[in-house]
């Protein structure tokens, strides 16, 4: 285990340095010139264009520019904005929220969807199972945002439940109501997929095995069912988190939370290559790792499962 | 594998550590606003975008500022600005300001921040507002065809001189009648010698003379400015102190006025002011005023398009417009029509500058296209996709379209930096939009920056040797009969209508029911030494 959990992390380097290069690439190469309408309704003085042309080297080639930048990056420098501020200072600032809002969201979600999706799959085809694909198939074709600021409006504005915005950092209180909304969402997916493993397991001869021994039919659905239906929704879940690292932008910014989503929309909006770099390369090794637990999980879960 | 770990832990940190402030009600005496983030370091002279501006302006305190009720430009930090011939200006201080590190206010603050702002390696974003000094030049040498700028070797401008501890002269290149009107702007304001060792450190943690000082804050958490017990000025807070909370969504910065959680918000949300909506839920707790920005649709400049050079065609482009309709509509009735290029309440300003040709008027607008021989092919107006152009765009080429019966469409481009270079440069074969928002209120900022053959943000390379020569002809005058021949300039300008101007837009404030006085700037910043606590 040890060898092949090295080997993965050996590969995390040309994968790593080839998003850097791909995404350095896109981030510099979008039409138009980075430091037009820097100056508000006024055109940039020269003297200001020059000295940021010096500091960003932007009259260098890419490729250029994309060595020095590496070259940085190996020193753990990630560079400096546009805006003068360190870009790992930004992503500091950005990430305490947004890795707490994932986690709680993805704790909510499997917390609901996992005991949902069990429920579901005692009785397939039951009122439960009915009314809950029903109602998945209802909070599914509600866009994210409208949810996002119907319980806003209802929960913070009229009934002063929970917070109605995330001020600096974010606290687990604050973050909530967001992630209850983000995992609204999400454990429908979750839930049907946990129900359509578990019915799976329920038909395997080691549950008759169990059941002809006698055992409690909880312990059955809950030791044995469950751990051999956890590998598709451990799969999910890792995606999950993944995602939320990077994609829960209409969130936070109904509930003015101030994560990496934002952060990278800003820079994107703003032509603000290296801050983009720097962000999307630090979700992408996050990515990276959370697959290479999801792949531990697997062996864990499943004996049959050897990666020497 | 280093960064791998460096990222595990970043993952632990953001689990565990700082679980925040919840969102508690601001102390006794301190009121809460929203804000935006800053985009830069808080460096008057290289701040040129409005959410830095925001946090500077309860900050700073300059030699001349604004006032909130009039308009008109009074005395802060100095005693009195003279002059003779507008070229030589001799400036006298207050005795008794300080800095907010205790430091006191004295000449040598604003030469020095002058000098150093107007020093071309500095790489200033305000550095142009010091070309009209003399010696302006030998700080910010020019560059030879291809090369790199070589380093000045003066430091300071020769157009500078301290007379002693309170009194200094400014000698400029050419006359400026409105020179003290400029030095409202935050780029004339006073530095303290604090600012010259450590640059970076001011731009984290900025220090002036004005009534509020910078307590704590990044563009992040947001900013606690408190009252300055030493301010010597006569804009003294009764407030303890304002609190910034910075939102990056303003409808989540409405819900939580509503809500009760902020005390004052500065532009409503589009969707709040339909119907009204805003005034209701805020029981009338609002304010709207005139803003000094004038927004108006810029011209192809070049043979991109040769048949919107015309003049006859961009005025019956101009009168095809049905302004007020559009701003009921499109702004739910927040505005008013432009009747010229300088917006309402700023110095000189002239109701009807634009006459005739920005008025609606679909049956003189036919017939002036028909004078021109009509219009062949299409008009292609351009914006950027980014901002919230969009609706007042399409509506502007229903009105063209509806009136000229000349088949109009909007192209987005995908951003307004991709928008700027391209309609910067001369390919554009179609309007676009063109704001201005003044940076001191008068006249001439509205008129020199634009129009003149080499005024700094002239993007549409516009050239009137009438209209040079009527600016340079106010240069020399004393500052009455300057401001009519600026406005004699503007109305020259609906002859051949660089620009087509369209509305200017009002800002909107809503307010909780703890405080009382509620006034704006011109700028249509909130004077917070005005505000007071309801009891």
């Amino acid at each position: 285990m040890t060898g092949y959990i090295l080997r993965r992390l050996i590969q995390f380097i040309p994968v790593f340095l080839g998003t850097t290069f791909v995404v350095f690439f896109l981030a510099w190469g979008m039409p138009g010139d980075p430091l037009a309408g820097k100056c508000g309704d006024r055109e940039c003085p020269e003297a200001f264009v020059a000295q940021a042309t010096e500091e960003f080297k932007l009259d260098r080639p890419l490729i250029v520019r994309y060595g020095y930048y590496v070259a940085d990056l190996m020193q753990g420098d990630l560079g400096k904005s546009f805006t003068g501020r360190n870009v790992s200072e930004q992503l500091l600032a950005a990430f305490p929220a947004t890795i707490r809002l994932a986690l709680l969201a993805v704790a909510i979600e499997v917390l609901i969807g996992v005991t949902i999706g069990i429920l579901a799959a005692l009785r397939p085809g039951g009122a439960f199972d009915t009314a809950n694909l029903l109602l998945g198939l209802v909070i599914i074709a509600f866009p994210g945002f409208v949810i996002a600021n119907l319980a806003q409006l209802i929960f913070g504005v009229r009934l002063g439940w929970f917070p109605v915005t995330v001020s600096d950092a974010g606290s687990y209180y604050q973050l909530l109501l967001p992630a209850v909304v983000l995992a609204l969402a999400h454990q429908v997916t979750l839930s049907r997929l946990t129900r359509t493993a578990v019915i799976d397991s329920l038909h395997s001869d080691y549950i008759r095995t169990a059941q002809t021994k006698g055992l409690r039919m909880s312990r059955i659905v809950g030791i044995h069912a469950l751990r051999n239906s956890l590998i598709p929704v451990v799969t999910y879940v890792g995606k999950d988190i993944g995602g939320l690292l990077a994609g829960a932008v209409v969130v936070e910014g109904v509930f003015n939370i101030r994560g990496i989503g934002g952060l990278i929309v800003r820079s994107i909006r703003s032509h603000d290559g290296i801050t983009i770099v720097g962000a999307v390369t630090v979700i992408v090794v996050a990515y990276l790792i959370i697959n290479l637990l999801v792949d531990i999980a697997y062996a864990v879960l499943d004996p049959r499962i050897r990666y020497d | 594998m280093n960064r791998s770990t460096s990222l595990l832990a970043l993952l632990a940190y953001g689990a565990i550590c700082g679980t925040g402030l919840p969102a508690a009600a601001a102390e006794q005496g301190w009121i809460t606003v929203s804000a935006c983030a800053p985009a830069g370091p808080l460096i008057p002279t290289n701040t040129t975008e409005s959410c830095g501006s925001d946090v500077l302006q309860p900050i700073l305190a300059g030699l001349v500022t604004t006032d909130a009720k009039t308009g008109g430009v009074v005395y802060d930090i100095a005693e009195k600005i003279e002059t003779t011939d507008n070229k030589v200006w001799t400036i006298t201080l207050n005795k008794g300001w300080t800095f907010h590190d205790g430091s006191a206010v004295k000449a040598r603050n604003f030469i020095d921040a002058w000098n150093w702002a107007a020093y071309g390696p500095n790489g200033q974003s305000n550095n142009d507002w010091f070309s009209t000094i003399e010696g302006y030049e030998d700080l910010n040498l020019k560059a030879p065809k291809g090369e790199k700028a070589p380093e000045p070797t003066a430091k300071a401008m020769k157009g500078l001189e301290v007379l002693d501890d309170f009194s200094f002269k400014v000698v400029l290149k050419s006359p400026v009648p409105t020179f003290k009107s400029q030095l409202t702007y935050k780029a004339f304001y006073p530095l303290p010698d604090s600012f010259f060792l450590d640059p970076e450190a001011f731009g984290a943690k900025p220090i002036g003379a004005g009534p509020f000082q910078f307590e704590s804050g990044t563009p992040d958490t947001g900013y606690r400015l408190a009252a300055f017990p030493g301010y010597a000025g006569s804009r003294h807070p009764q407030l303890k102190g304002i609190e910034l909370r910075i939102y990056s969504n303003e409808e989540a910065a409405y819900n939580d006025l509503i809500a009760g959680n902020l005390d004052l918000m500065r532009d409503i949300p589009a969707s709040k002011l339909v119907g009204e909506l805003w005034k209701t839920d805020l029981e009338g707790r609002v304010l709207q005023q005139p803003r000094a920005n004038l927004q108006g649709l810029g011209m192809p400049f070049t043979d991109a398009n040769a048949q919107l050079l015309k003049p006859g065609i961009r005025q019956a482009v101009s009168m095809s417009i049905d302004r007020k309709t559009i701003i009921d509509v499109i702004f739910s009735g927040i505005g008013q029509p432009a009747t010229g290029w300088v917006p309402p309440g700023v110095e000189g300003y002239q109701a009807g500058a634009c006459g005739e040709f920005c008025e609606y008027n679909p049956e003189k607008a036919k017939e002036l296209l028909a004078k021109e021989g009509g219009y062949s092919g299409e008009i292609k107006i351009y914006y950027a996709g980014d901002g919230g152009a969009k609706p007042a765009m399409d509506a502007i080429c229903n009105s063209i379209q509806n009136t000229l019966q000349i088949n109009c469409l909007t192209s987005a481009l995908s951003d307004n930096s991709t928008f700027r270079s391209f309609t910067r440069s001369g390919k554009a074969d179609g309007p676009f939009p063109s704001n201005w928002t003044m940076d001191y209120p008068s006249i001439d900022n509205a008129l020199i920056p634009l129009y003149s053959s080499n005024g700094t943000s002239n993007r549409g390379s516009y050239e009137n040797a009438e209209f040079d020569a009527l600016i340079a002809k106010a240069a020399t005058e004393a500052p009455a009969d300057s401001v009519r021949t600026y406005q004699e300039a503007e109305r020259l300008l609906a002859k051949e209508m660089p620009r087509i101007p369209l509305w200017n837009p009002m800002t909107t404030v809503g307010y909780s029911p703890k405080i009382k006085g509620v006034s704006l700037y011109s700028n249509g910043r909130p004077d917070y030494s005005a505000v007071t606590l309801a009891e």
